[in-house]
């Protein structure tokens, strides 16, 4: 025992750092909260850092397009056209790319999204808290009204398989899924506002009506919702049977789990079951979707929102992209990918919440 | 395996039977074909006792335990027959309840412990919630009360009801499943309770402890049973009755220790010579040669005659009856008496292993 005691010791020592190290290291591996959170900072910094380098990779430059604007609109020579704009953007696009990549990088941990080129003294970050709120306002109006619209109809459909309703739900699901929804859009606008004079597509471009303030009063609210409708309308079509089609597919898959007929020989009544088993356990995997989805629908708002003048986030994407307005561009390119990001993370959370079997190990 | 030596309460004499099935017919429709699972089934439940339906996989006995419920698919269809429930509720004719009334006779009066133990539960509810979910269908309540009795029969099935209880389904071994299965179905004490192959999807040793589990019950409860199995020693551990299932038929139907003493039908003699005996080396072992009908086409005569060592000219023309050969004990066979000559014999192919 005594011969073999200095080598146990030295063996024990070195086990009881090496549990050490180990525990440190798990303690940030085995924490599923900490674990996400980091790979999220990461995620974003990676697309950061793509879409810097993307936006400048873009034929042409804020000066290019607005000499060009000038030449073609005012009939100014070149040079002196080069020399206003010179004079009117302080930006030094000379600066290697690298230089500038690192100043964004700086601003950026600072919280500093950088000025706009275009609209002078304004800066990123403002124009986002200005816009983003519009299209967070009608993005998640619209994916809960699809969502809920979508889940509905989708275990309708599977209870009532073959019926008419199926068919035609089905069918319309796939046309509007597959017809891209800036199309959906500009016939709404045709058949609708145009043709049918349903409504006054004029009227309601903006956010707001002129001279409603904002504030919790319902003329605020029932006005924004008015100036919001059309968007709304739009993604709740284009979405909403595909989450139908999705939660039909879920939902038939379910109703043939054997806890389904065993819950019906244990003599429940249908109405629980099919809220409480078929149906709970059918939405688990549209969930994970709904993240994605949220991705699509802040990134798909560019072109809806153009089409409509509804002034949010796609829409100032959309008119800093024609103007080449870089940090305009990469504030809300990092504006998109954080949704994504957090949203993905929020699901993460919550379906772990939902689903006991990834909460808790068997 | 072993013939058991206790034995349950004879057949009551003044046949009061619990359950009573009668020419019952099953087909499904695949297509525009005709599967004929189940062709003019009758049999006796008497209280107290335990039935086993034995069979090959498609003999209909799964078919038939589902009948039973009227928990069959949407693409089987009650053709013919009556099943009489005559409980302590009065005497149902279960082929006349509505849906409602179906809804409340199950569990109630006649629970089913399925096959599928290791996925009956639903993933995202406690142990405890499926208690709770059952007795409030039934109209109780009282969660305390639940809650007390669900604890009771976690001890009657030798489970750790602290420990269980608040588990998710994922948390717990297939062995345990089936015994908090068959705890739920014993909830509302039903006066039967069907076992649609209890041991068959787990390991050997989980079904020793089932098998025990279930003789103790019987024991102790006296609980009518059915059990529907394609294991012969399982009948032989826990029935008092056997129902020998073949292409859709009842086609012996007999007290337990009689079938393997004296089986009379020669389907019968095969599935008895066709359990392997460990004891024994393998030249003992005999298969039953060709396979079950297609149930679509069904050979003429009797089913079985294909297969059957016996067979002559009158069973390829005619079908025959289930026949009382002695009180309690029926053969659907015309060469019954001859049947104990196939015991040992090499009319079955024998198997060398």
């Amino acid at each position: 025992m005594s011969q073999a005691s200095p080598v146990s010791e030295e063996q024990v020592s070195t086990a009881i750092s090496a549990r050490k190290r180990r525990s440190l290291f798990s303690l940030v591996v085995g924490n599923y909260a900490l674990q996400r959170i980091g790979r999220a900072v990461f995620i974003i910094y990676v697309v950061t850092t793509v879409t810097f380098f993307l936006d400048r990779l873009m034929p042409g430059n804020p000066i290019q397009v607005y000499v060009n604007n000038m030449v073609a609109q005012y009939g100014i020579s070149y040079n002196r056209a080069l020399q206003m704009a010179a004079s009117l953007f302080a930006i030094n696009l000379k600066e290697p790319m690298l230089t500038q990549y690192f100043h964004y990088l700086i601003g950026l941990l600072h919280g500093n999204l950088g000025m706009s080129l275009l609209s002078q003294g304004t800066s990123v970050s403002s124009m986002i808290v200005q816009y983003l709120p519009w299209t967070l306002f009608s993005v998640t109006i619209s994916l809960f009204i699809s969502f809920v619209l979508g889940v509905v109809l989708g275990m309708y459909m599977a209870y009532r398989r073959e019926t008419l309703l199926d068919h035609v739900v089905s069918t319309l699901s796939s046309i509007f899924h597959s017809v891209p929804n800036y199309l959906t859009a500009i016939m709404i606008i045709v058949i609708f506002g145009v043709e049918l004079k349903w409504f006054q597509v004029g009227q309601m471009r903006g956010d707001l009506s002129p001279g409603v303030a904002p504030g919790f009063t319902l003329t605020f609210v029932g006005n924004a919702l008015y100036h919001a409708m059309l968007p709304i309308i739009t993604y709740v079509l284009t979405t909403a049977g595909t989450w139908a089609l999705t939660m039909r597919s879920s939902t038939i898959r379910t109703l043939e789990e054997d806890y389904v007929l065993v819950a019906r020989s244990r003599g429940l009544k249908d109405r629980r079951i099919a809220l409480a088993y078929v149906g709970r356990n059918s939405i688990l995997p549209l969930f994970a979707q709904l993240t994605i989805a949220v991705g699509f629908v802040v990134g798909g708002s560019v072109l809806i929102e153009q089409i409509f003048v509804y002034q949010g986030i796609g829409w100032v994407l959309g008119n800093a992209i024609n103007q080449r307005d870089y940090p305009v561009m990469q504030g809300v390119f990092l504006v998109i990918t954080c949704s994504v990001v957090v949203a993905n993370l929020l699901a993460d959370l919550v379906y772990s919440k939902l689903d006991p079997r990834i909460r808790i190990k068997g | 395996m072993s013939i058991r030596s206790d034995s349950a309460p004879p057949a009551s004499v003044d046949g009061a039977t619990l359950m009573s099935v009668r020419d019952l017919s099953v087909v499904y429709r695949v297509g525009n074909r005709l599967v004929r699972a189940l062709s003019n089934v009758s049999f006796d439940v008497m209280p107290g006792r335990a039935l086993a339906l034995i069979g090959e996989s498609g003999s209909g006995k799964s078919t038939l335990g589902s009948a039973l419920t009227r928990l069959l698919p949407r693409t089987a269809e009650i053709t013919s027959g009556s099943i009489t429930f005559n409980g302590k509720e009065g005497r149902v004719q279960l082929l006349d309840l509505s849906s409602e009334e179906l809804r409340r006779f199950r569990w109630r009066d006649c629970a089913v412990v399925s096959q599928m133990a290791m996925n009956a539960f639903n993933p995202v509810m406690t142990i405890q919630d499926h208690f709770e979910d059952t007795a409030a269908a039934h109209g109780l309540r009282d969660k305390a009360k639940i809650h007390d009795k669900a604890y009771e029969l976690m001890e009657t099935v030798h489970l750790d009801a602290k420990r269980v209880l608040p588990s998710y389904p994922h948390q717990l071994s297939g062995g345990m499943r089936q015994r908090v299965l068959i705890a739920l179905s014993l909830l509302l004490s039903p006066e039967l309770v069907i076992l649609d192959e209890p041991t068959t999807a787990l390991d050997a040793l989980s079904q020793r402890a089932i098998i025990k589990l279930l003789r103790r019950l019987r024991q102790q409860l006296g609980l009518t049973m059915i059990f529907i199995s394609h294991d012969l020693s399982l009948a032989a551990e826990l029935a008092d009755d056997v129902a020998t299932m073949y292409a859709g038929q009842i086609v012996e139907y007999t007290d337990v220790f009689s079938l393997f003493d004296k089986p009379k039908h020669p389907y019968s003699v095969g599935l008895i010579g066709a359990i392997p005996d460990l004891s024994a080396d393998g030249a003992s072992l005999v298969s039953i040669p060709g396979s079950p009908p297609d149930l679509v086409s069904l050979p003429s005569g009797c089913r079985f005659h294909p297969r059957c060592p016996l067979s002559d000219d009158k069973c390829e023309r005619e079908l025959p009856l289930l026949v009382e050969t002695e009180p309690g004990q029926k053969v659907a066979c015309f060469h019954w008496k001859d049947a104990q000559t196939l015991k040992g014999s090499d009319a079955f192919e024998g198997r060398n292993s």
